[in-house]
């Protein structure tokens, strides 16, 4: 019986909803973090008679009939909205204030691009990401420097010790997307451009387009927790509700069958 | 007698595709854009077995059945995404798929690859010239249908495309609606959107509950009058036979 398929799919897509928000949810306090929407649409219908179709008597059926068969996750979609901007006084912690990304090098050699800008200097003094990802273009901090100051369009100086005047140490570029929301997710706050995305563009930070970069500031995540909860709840009720429709249609088939 | 036996049969069924259309609807009671179906039924008569004349009663049949759907919004949900957008009032976004040009409620618009505003599935969403090429830059919907981008350039205008009668559209799947090709579609001239969120579905859940309930009691008092049949007609040949 179709309709048991149908409330199956309803409670599948539930279940589907639930496990996103649990995601959500547990990387509340991930900074970088972008909270996943998933988008369902209705599954395909079987057309018993179409609209405008001639019945018997040759006049058009206002109103055809046509058969549902459910639903279907459509996309798992990334909001990428700008969450808060955490400060934590560190001065290798870096938030991006606007659109763009952080270039990381991968063991790989493949590039990957994140929104965690909570930055550790490896022995030879590079900057690198918490999993020891190498920031790209690379910036290498000698080992007597002190003051080390990133301003907000990238450059990044340091006073070497013997000098009075800071140094220019490099320049840190950052890359957008047409299509953040088309990034594959790798996990580690990483993500990696597709065909969807389309390719990086590279600028420097406060640049038309980028945005700019904050000193001893960590963007958290933009889950909003109570959005979450609400959402929660009617997941839930959904899910309940589609269960009692598997129960209407086995009493209901239970019923003919006993004839 | 034989003939109530599929009055009750055609109930029965009746039943059973108000149960399949009742199902899609609370399965769908979160879908972005998706609008609730009805079923609806028309009497079938049928002419008496001894002719109109001898006054023997008429057999009406639960006959043609069909769906209509319900145009009424669904519940605004704020997504805070720059690119979501619910209409206000009627209408709907015109988007460019591979089987022709379709309809939708459902706001949740992104940019591909190659700068195009398209829905989730990819398809372009069409403006008043074809599709709205925003480019790279980050961009949003504003309530007018204008897409500006972070200076507050104007990129291009999404269009809202209104039914005379909205009862022609059916339903293709995917959030979308098709209109017949001789179906009067009227550009909106003032459009209202609410950025920053999508509108959800227009399933009313108790209503549905409700339904369900009622149809499968329904259903049971068919099946409770084919038993009563079935069970006069075996007395019926057990006396004859006899």
């Amino acid at each position: 019986m179709r309709a048991l398929f149908t409330a199956a799919t309803g409670m599948e897509a539930q279940q589907t909803r639930i496990d996103a928000i649990a995601n959500n949810l547990a990387n509340v306090s991930t900074s970088g973090y972008k909270k996943q929407v998933p988008g369902f649409e209705d599954l395909f219908y079987e057309t018993l008679a179409a609209p405008g179709a001639l019945n018997d008597s040759g006049v058009a059926l206002p109103t055809g009939a046509q058969v549902g068969h459910g639903v279907r996750l459509g996309s798992v979609g990334r909001v990428h909205t700008q969450g808060d901007r955490v400060s934590t006084g560190r001065e290798l912690d870096l938030s991006i204030d606007g659109n763009g990304y952080f270039q990381v090098e991968l063991a790989t050699g493949e590039t990957a691009f994140t929104r965690d800008g909570a930055f550790e200097l490896d022995r030879d003094g590079n900057l690198v990401t918490r999993q020891g990802t190498l920031l790209l273009p690379s910036v290498s901090v000698p080992v007597d420097a002190s003051g080390l100051t990133i301003r907000d369009d990238g450059t990044v100086t340091a006073v070497i010790a013997g000098d009075s005047a800071p140094v220019s140490l490099g320049q840190i570029e950052i890359a957008r997307f047409a299509n953040p929301a088309g990034l594959r997710a790798l996990g580690s706050n990483m993500f990696a451009a597709t065909e969807a995305s389309g390719d990086a563009e590279t600028g420097v930070p406060g640049d038309e387009g980028f945005g700019s970069l904050s000193q001893g500031f960590l963007e958290s995540s933009n889950v909003n927790m109570a959005e979450e909860l609400v959402r929660m709840i009617l997941a839930q009720r959904a899910f309940e509700v589609n269960s009692r429709v598997i129960q209407a249609s086995d009493e209901m088939l239970q019923r003919a069958s006993s004839l | 007698m034989t003939t109530s036996l599929y009055v009750s049969g055609a109930g029965a069924s009746a039943r059973l595709r108000e149960l399949e259309i009742t199902a899609n609807n609370l399965a769908n009671a979160s879908t972005e854009g998706y609008r609730a179906d009805t079923a609806t039924f028309r009497e079938a008569l049928s002419a008496s077995l001894a002719g109109d004349r001898s006054g023997a009663p008429l057999h009406v049949f639960t006959g043609t059945s069909g769906q209509s759907t319900r145009h009424h919004s669904g519940a605004f949900q704020k997504t805070g995404a720059p690119l979501d957008a619910a209409i206000d009032g009627e209408g709907f976004f015109e988007v460019q798929t591979g089987q022709g040009t379709a309809y939708t409620r459902s706001g949740s618009f992104r940019v591909d690859r190659n700068g195009l505003l398209v829905t989730p599935d990819g398809n372009a969403v069409l403006g008043e010239s074809g599709p709205i090429a925003i480019g790279p830059v980050p961009a949003k919907i504003q309530s007018d249908g204008r897409l500006v981008g972070e200076d507050g350039a104007e990129l291009g205008r999404i269009s809202l495309v209104r039914f005379e009668d909205a009862s022609e559209l059916s339903k293709r799947g995917a959030n979308l609606f098709e209109a017949p090709a001789l179906a009067r579609r009227i550009p909106v001239e003032q459009i209202q959107l609410t950025p920053g969120g999508v509108e959800g579905s227009n399933v009313e859940t108790m209503k549905e509950l409700a339904q369900l309930v009622s149809l499968q009691r329904a259903f049971d008092a068919s099946i409770q009058a084919l038993e009563a049949d079935d069970s006069a007609s075996r007395n019926l040949f057990e006396e004859v036979s006899r």
